[in-house]
């Protein structure tokens, strides 16, 4: 794959920058989270909603991954990468179903006074976990069809070697 | 999905894939954003104290906002031909840069009136947070005028993002 010179370093970059980025968020997160009471369906809630919060970091973080990976024409790891994406659609999915389980649970508890904050708050995790699974699906299927091209012009520039 | 014939594919970036998740990724950022500001905003009650903290939490959201801008425009340049949606990209982006504007004017004639209210503690804050979001609103009426400037003028497309190095 014929790539200038620039960009060759820039994909690298756009790594070890992706990386940095999940780590500063992970462990953001973590703090925040932190203690992990599974078992209360407040903290669930809770912890749903904050980690819904990152998505446009996330989002951010994904296409930084996606631009090196294509850019590279690292065809494995884009492939893992569209599992990756599935399995978290999945698990947005599940999230998003024990959430508004959670929501319904809490609703009930909750002073008539925080009803509309917290159907405020309610709907926009629901909107960004809906949305976000659709994201991950279509960068699945985007990811797929990209490896194809990028096989496809591997083959062709093989092709052209040996003939020349 | 058609699978690509090797002509095809040496025509197309394998970029061009990833156009729809990209602005499938915009979309969720922005009504992300939006959501934000609502939330933000719902105890602020009424008058001017609520138009200042609107404006204020409405251009907090311009970095973000920024991005979704060009991840719309990376989308759009990764597919190769004219995109005529670009212009209505402009006029979005041309949409968003009022929006600031706007924001910025309420800021600066509601500002004085927020702040009469305050009590001297809170004086140094609020005006922390006046300066900031009036810096946010000029620079990004400026950001996003110039960026709307360029879409409108972006006809021919295709191959920035490309890693062959085909213009498509």
């Amino acid at each position: 794959m014929t790539q200038p010179d620039a960009t060759r370093l820039l994909f690298p970059a756009l790594y070890a920058g992706a990386i940095l980025v999940l780590v500063d968020q992970a462990a953001e997160l973590a703090t925040s989270l932190h203690p992990f009471t599974w078992s209360s369906s407040q903290w669930r809630y809770g912890a749903f909603g904050l980690t819904i919060g990152r998505a446009t970091t996330g989002v951010i973080f994904d296409a930084m991954v996606l631009i090196a990976a294509v850019g590279s024409g690292h065809r494995r790891f884009l492939r893992v990468w569209a599992v990756v994406h599935l399995v978290f659609g999945l698990l947005l999915l599940a999230g998003l179903a024990a959430f508004l389980l959670d929501a319904v649970e809490l609703r009930r508890a909750v002073r008539p006074e925080m009803a509309g904050p917290m159907l405020l708050a309610s709907s926009r995790a629901a909107f960004v976990a809906g949305l976000g699974t659709l994201y991950c699906v279509g960068v699945a299927v985007g990811i797929l069809r990209a490896v194809r091209i990028l096989a496809a012009r591997r083959g062709e520039v093989a092709k052209v070697v040996v003939q020349g | 999905m058609a699978k690509p014939s090797p002509g095809r594919a040496s025509a197309e970036s394998p970029f061009a894939s990833l156009a729809m998740p990209a602005s499938l990724a915009a979309l969720l950022i922005a009504g992300d954003q939006v959501f934000q500001v609502m939330v933000s905003v719902q105890e602020a009650g009424e008058g001017p104290g609520f138009r200042f903290q609107l404006a204020t939490s409405w251009v907090t959201r311009a970095v973000p906002l920024l991005i979704c801008c060009f991840l719309l425009w990376a989308a759009e340049q990764a597919k190769p031909g004219i995109r005529q949606r670009l212009k209505i990209l402009a006029g979005l982006v041309l949409v968003l840069a009022v929006s600031f504007l706007i924001a910025g004017l309420v800021m600066w004639f509601e500002g004085p009136a927020v702040r009469a209210g305050l009590q001297a503690e809170d004086l140094a804050p609020f005006v922390g947070v006046w300066v900031r979001g009036l810096v946010l609103a000029g620079l990004g009426v400026c950001v996003l005028g110039v960026v709307a400037f360029l879409l409108g003028k972006t006809k021919v497309l295709g191959g920035f993002l490309d890693p062959s190095g085909s213009s498509g």
